[in-house]
């Protein structure tokens, strides 16, 4: 059996034990005071979550356990490190499903799922339901606008 | 010959400067008092056993959730009828005066509730025996085995009857029972414990049942009256992973009870040749930790995951698996947190407090519209803290706990920019509401609103850094909010 190197053992078992953690983890959350209260406990996704372990060597990195970099990092040492490699990717967290995803901030501010543009106007139009002028603040906008244009070539006819 | 030409008059810079001066005057009375008060309301409440308990129990409990600025009342009125294997002899289902009902204790409740000017959302779960499928395993909880639609359809009509507001009142001779103001037709039944079975031969089988049950029980209440609201049960925040479980996930549940499904991570119709016919989609998300927690799981769905539950709604209204055609409202049925003290495992009272303001806004945010707290009071410790809930706003004696406070009167505040604050809360009464910074010492006045009695506002503020901010109004002060 090929012998890995230092360096090799040491990423290993650093991904290793990233891959292991979720799953020796606690199996269930309760919610605050409520432990014996099973129908509100909450689930901890496994490695592969509730999707099939992909085959490994498939292909594609973006939803794996692994970056490009990294499995780039740990295929440069060779066959075992390709076959880590592949190992890490077939058992981690499909990322694309959104299983195991959280946020940092908490922020709900796209709660909606709107476009930045919708945000934008929303908030200059106090849709936020907050301040803003509410539809009068585009129909200013939009009128001014118009008047603009309307001058504009009004001139440039009479220049003509 | 050429015309001298007119002195040219450069416009465009003038005009400019018009648009700029328009937008600043804009800026300049955006945060008007008038405009800080939000268009969108919010109405609180409790869910609690208290509230059908005997007389002389309910009526402090419901003096104290009206003194926390409650406006609606979850209130279990069960389906009070004869329990037994067969369907009673002569039964006249439709008809709330048949001798087979006993509406006593639910009459009572209503009455008393309607009398503390609360509207009250009337809920019920569990099938007599009569009314649930046959052969029923024994390992099943009691009236979940497939509630008969049609026995629903006729309790709805009863309901909506008895609690029409014209209903003579068999306790108070001459007088009428009160008006409902909305009907809520099961309880999480997304867990087999409500609903069974979950599935059926490896595929679900609960939210296609439950489309039948609830568009039975809808037709039953709009057949007496138009205007009542049909709220549908109240999905459990979480499911298990895999098939064949106790419970579903609640965005799989709800999408399967909208005739949807998820594809490459989209949603698409399913066919649906009976699709569910409600008012309001409620759900009750309990969080295991903060209310920022996100759910670990696509499917299940915690505080500032509502989201998922209405993106699937908007998409069923769009696609017609929503009926009626309209926009239905958003409503959260159950959501609370233990307190330490009493319960040791329970999150520290200042916590709960916040946590309670933070639920409140964030649900807000996310479109909901009416939120009932689980629960007014603590419970007992029977069996045991764990398998019991100490998440009242009062202790069981009667004290307030500062979740009081937050209750009737919610201040948040989140970070929108480095500079930037935005204050949401709740007035408990209508008046010129006063938003302070901690300044020092001393409290400084950053801003005002015109708030109505239960209304909600959000504003913008100026703050950098850490700020504790306060609002006051009509002699009332919130607690302070610590803006990060």
């Amino acid at each position: 059996m090929k012998v890995l190197s230092r360096k090799t053992a040491i990423l290993a078992l650093l991904v290793a034990l990233f891959v292991a953690c979720p799953a020796a983890a606690q199996q269930t959350n309760a919610p605050p005071g409520n432990s014996a209260v099973d129908e509100y406990l909450e689930t901890v996704p496994s490695a592969t979550g509730s999707s099939r372990p992909r085959t490994p060597g498939s292909g594609g990195t973006s939803n794996g356990g692994l970056t490009a970099a990294q499995r780039t990092q740990l295929e440069r040492r060779g066959p075992d490190g390709k076959a880590l490699a592949d190992a890490i990717d077939a058992t981690s967290p499909d990322r694309s499903t959104g299983a195991g995803s959280t946020s940092s901030t908490g922020s709900v501010s796209s709660a909606e799922g709107r476009s930045p543009i919708s945000e934008v106007f929303d908030v200059a139009a106090g849709r936020d339901g907050g301040a803003g002028m509410g539809v009068l603040l585009p129909a200013i906008l939009l009128a001014s606008l118009l008047g603009f244009v309307a001058l504009v070539v009004m001139r440039r006819r009479s220049a003509s | 010959m050429i015309a001298p030409r007119p002195p040219r008059i450069r416009i465009a810079p003038l005009l400019g400067l018009a648009l700029a001066l328009l937008v600043a005057t804009a800026t300049a009375m955006s945060p008007s008092t008038a405009s800080a008060r939000s268009s969108r309301g919010l109405s609180i409440g409790f869910l609690d056993g208290v509230f059908t308990a005997d007389a002389a129990v309910r009526g402090p409990w419901l003096t104290r959730a009206v003194d926390s600025g409650s406006d609606i009342l979850r209130i279990d009125v069960g389906w009070p009828v004869a329990n037994t294997p067969t369907r009673p002899a002569n039964f006249d289902a439709r008809n709330p005066g048949d001798p087979n009902y006993d509406f006593t204790r639910a009459d009572a409740a209503i009455v008393d509730a309607t009398s503390h000017r609360l509207r009250v959302l009337a809920s019920f779960t569990g099938a007599p025996q009569w009314a649930e499928g046959p052969n029923r395993p024994a390992s099943v909880s009691q009236g979940s085995w497939k509630p008969d639609p049609a026995a629903l359809r006729d309790y709805g009509t009863a309901l909506a009857r008895r609690y029409s507001g014209t209903f003579p009142d068999p306790a108070r001779p001459g007088s009428t029972l009160p008006r409902v103001y909305a009907f809520q037709v099961w309880n999480e039944p997304n867990l087999d414990k409500y609903l069974s079975p979950q599935w059926s031969a490896g595929r679900t089988y609960a939210p296609a049942h439950y489309r039948k049950m609830l568009t039975a029980f809808y037709l039953g209440v709009k057949s007496v009256r138009r205007a009542a609201l049909v709220v549908t049960a109240g999905t459990a925040p979480f499911g298990d992973p895999q098939p064949n479980g106790h419970r579903i996930m609640p965005a799989r549940f709800v999408r399967e009870l909208l005739c949807q499904r998820r594809f490459r991570g989209k949603l698409r119709r399913t066919r649906c040749p009976s699709p569910a016919r409600f008012d309001v989609l409620a759900h009750h998300p309990y969080s295991v930790g903060a209310p920022t927690r996100e759910a670990l799981n696509a499917d299940d769905v915690s505080i500032p995951d509502i989201k998922k539950l209405t993106r699937i709604l908007r998409a069923a209204e769009r696609s017609h698996r929503a009926l009626p055609r309209k926009r239905h409202r958003m409503w959260v049925t159950e959501v609370s947190y233990d307190s330490s003290p009493p319960d040791p495992q329970g999150v520290p009272l200042a916590r709960h407090a916040r946590y309670l303001e933070q639920a409140f806004y964030l649900l807000w945010r996310q479109g909901v519209d009416t939120i009932t707290w689980f629960q007014v009071r603590d419970q007992l410790p029977q069996p045991s803290y764990a398998a019991s809930n100490q998440s009242g706003v009062y202790f069981a004696d009667g004290r307030a706990k500062p979740a009081q406070r937050a209750f009737r009167f919610p201040l948040v505040a989140e970070r929108a920019g480095r500079t930037i604050l935005r204050v949401w809360g709740r007035s408990p009464v209508a008046g010129r509401l006063r938003i302070e910074r901690r300044a020092g010492s001393a409290w400084k006045l950053v801003r005002t609103v015109a708030a109505r009695r239960h209304g909600t506002f959000l504003v913008r503020i100026t703050a950098r850094g850490r700020t504790r901010l306060r609002a006051r109004v009509g002699g009332e002060t919130s607690l302070t909010w610590l803006a990060p």
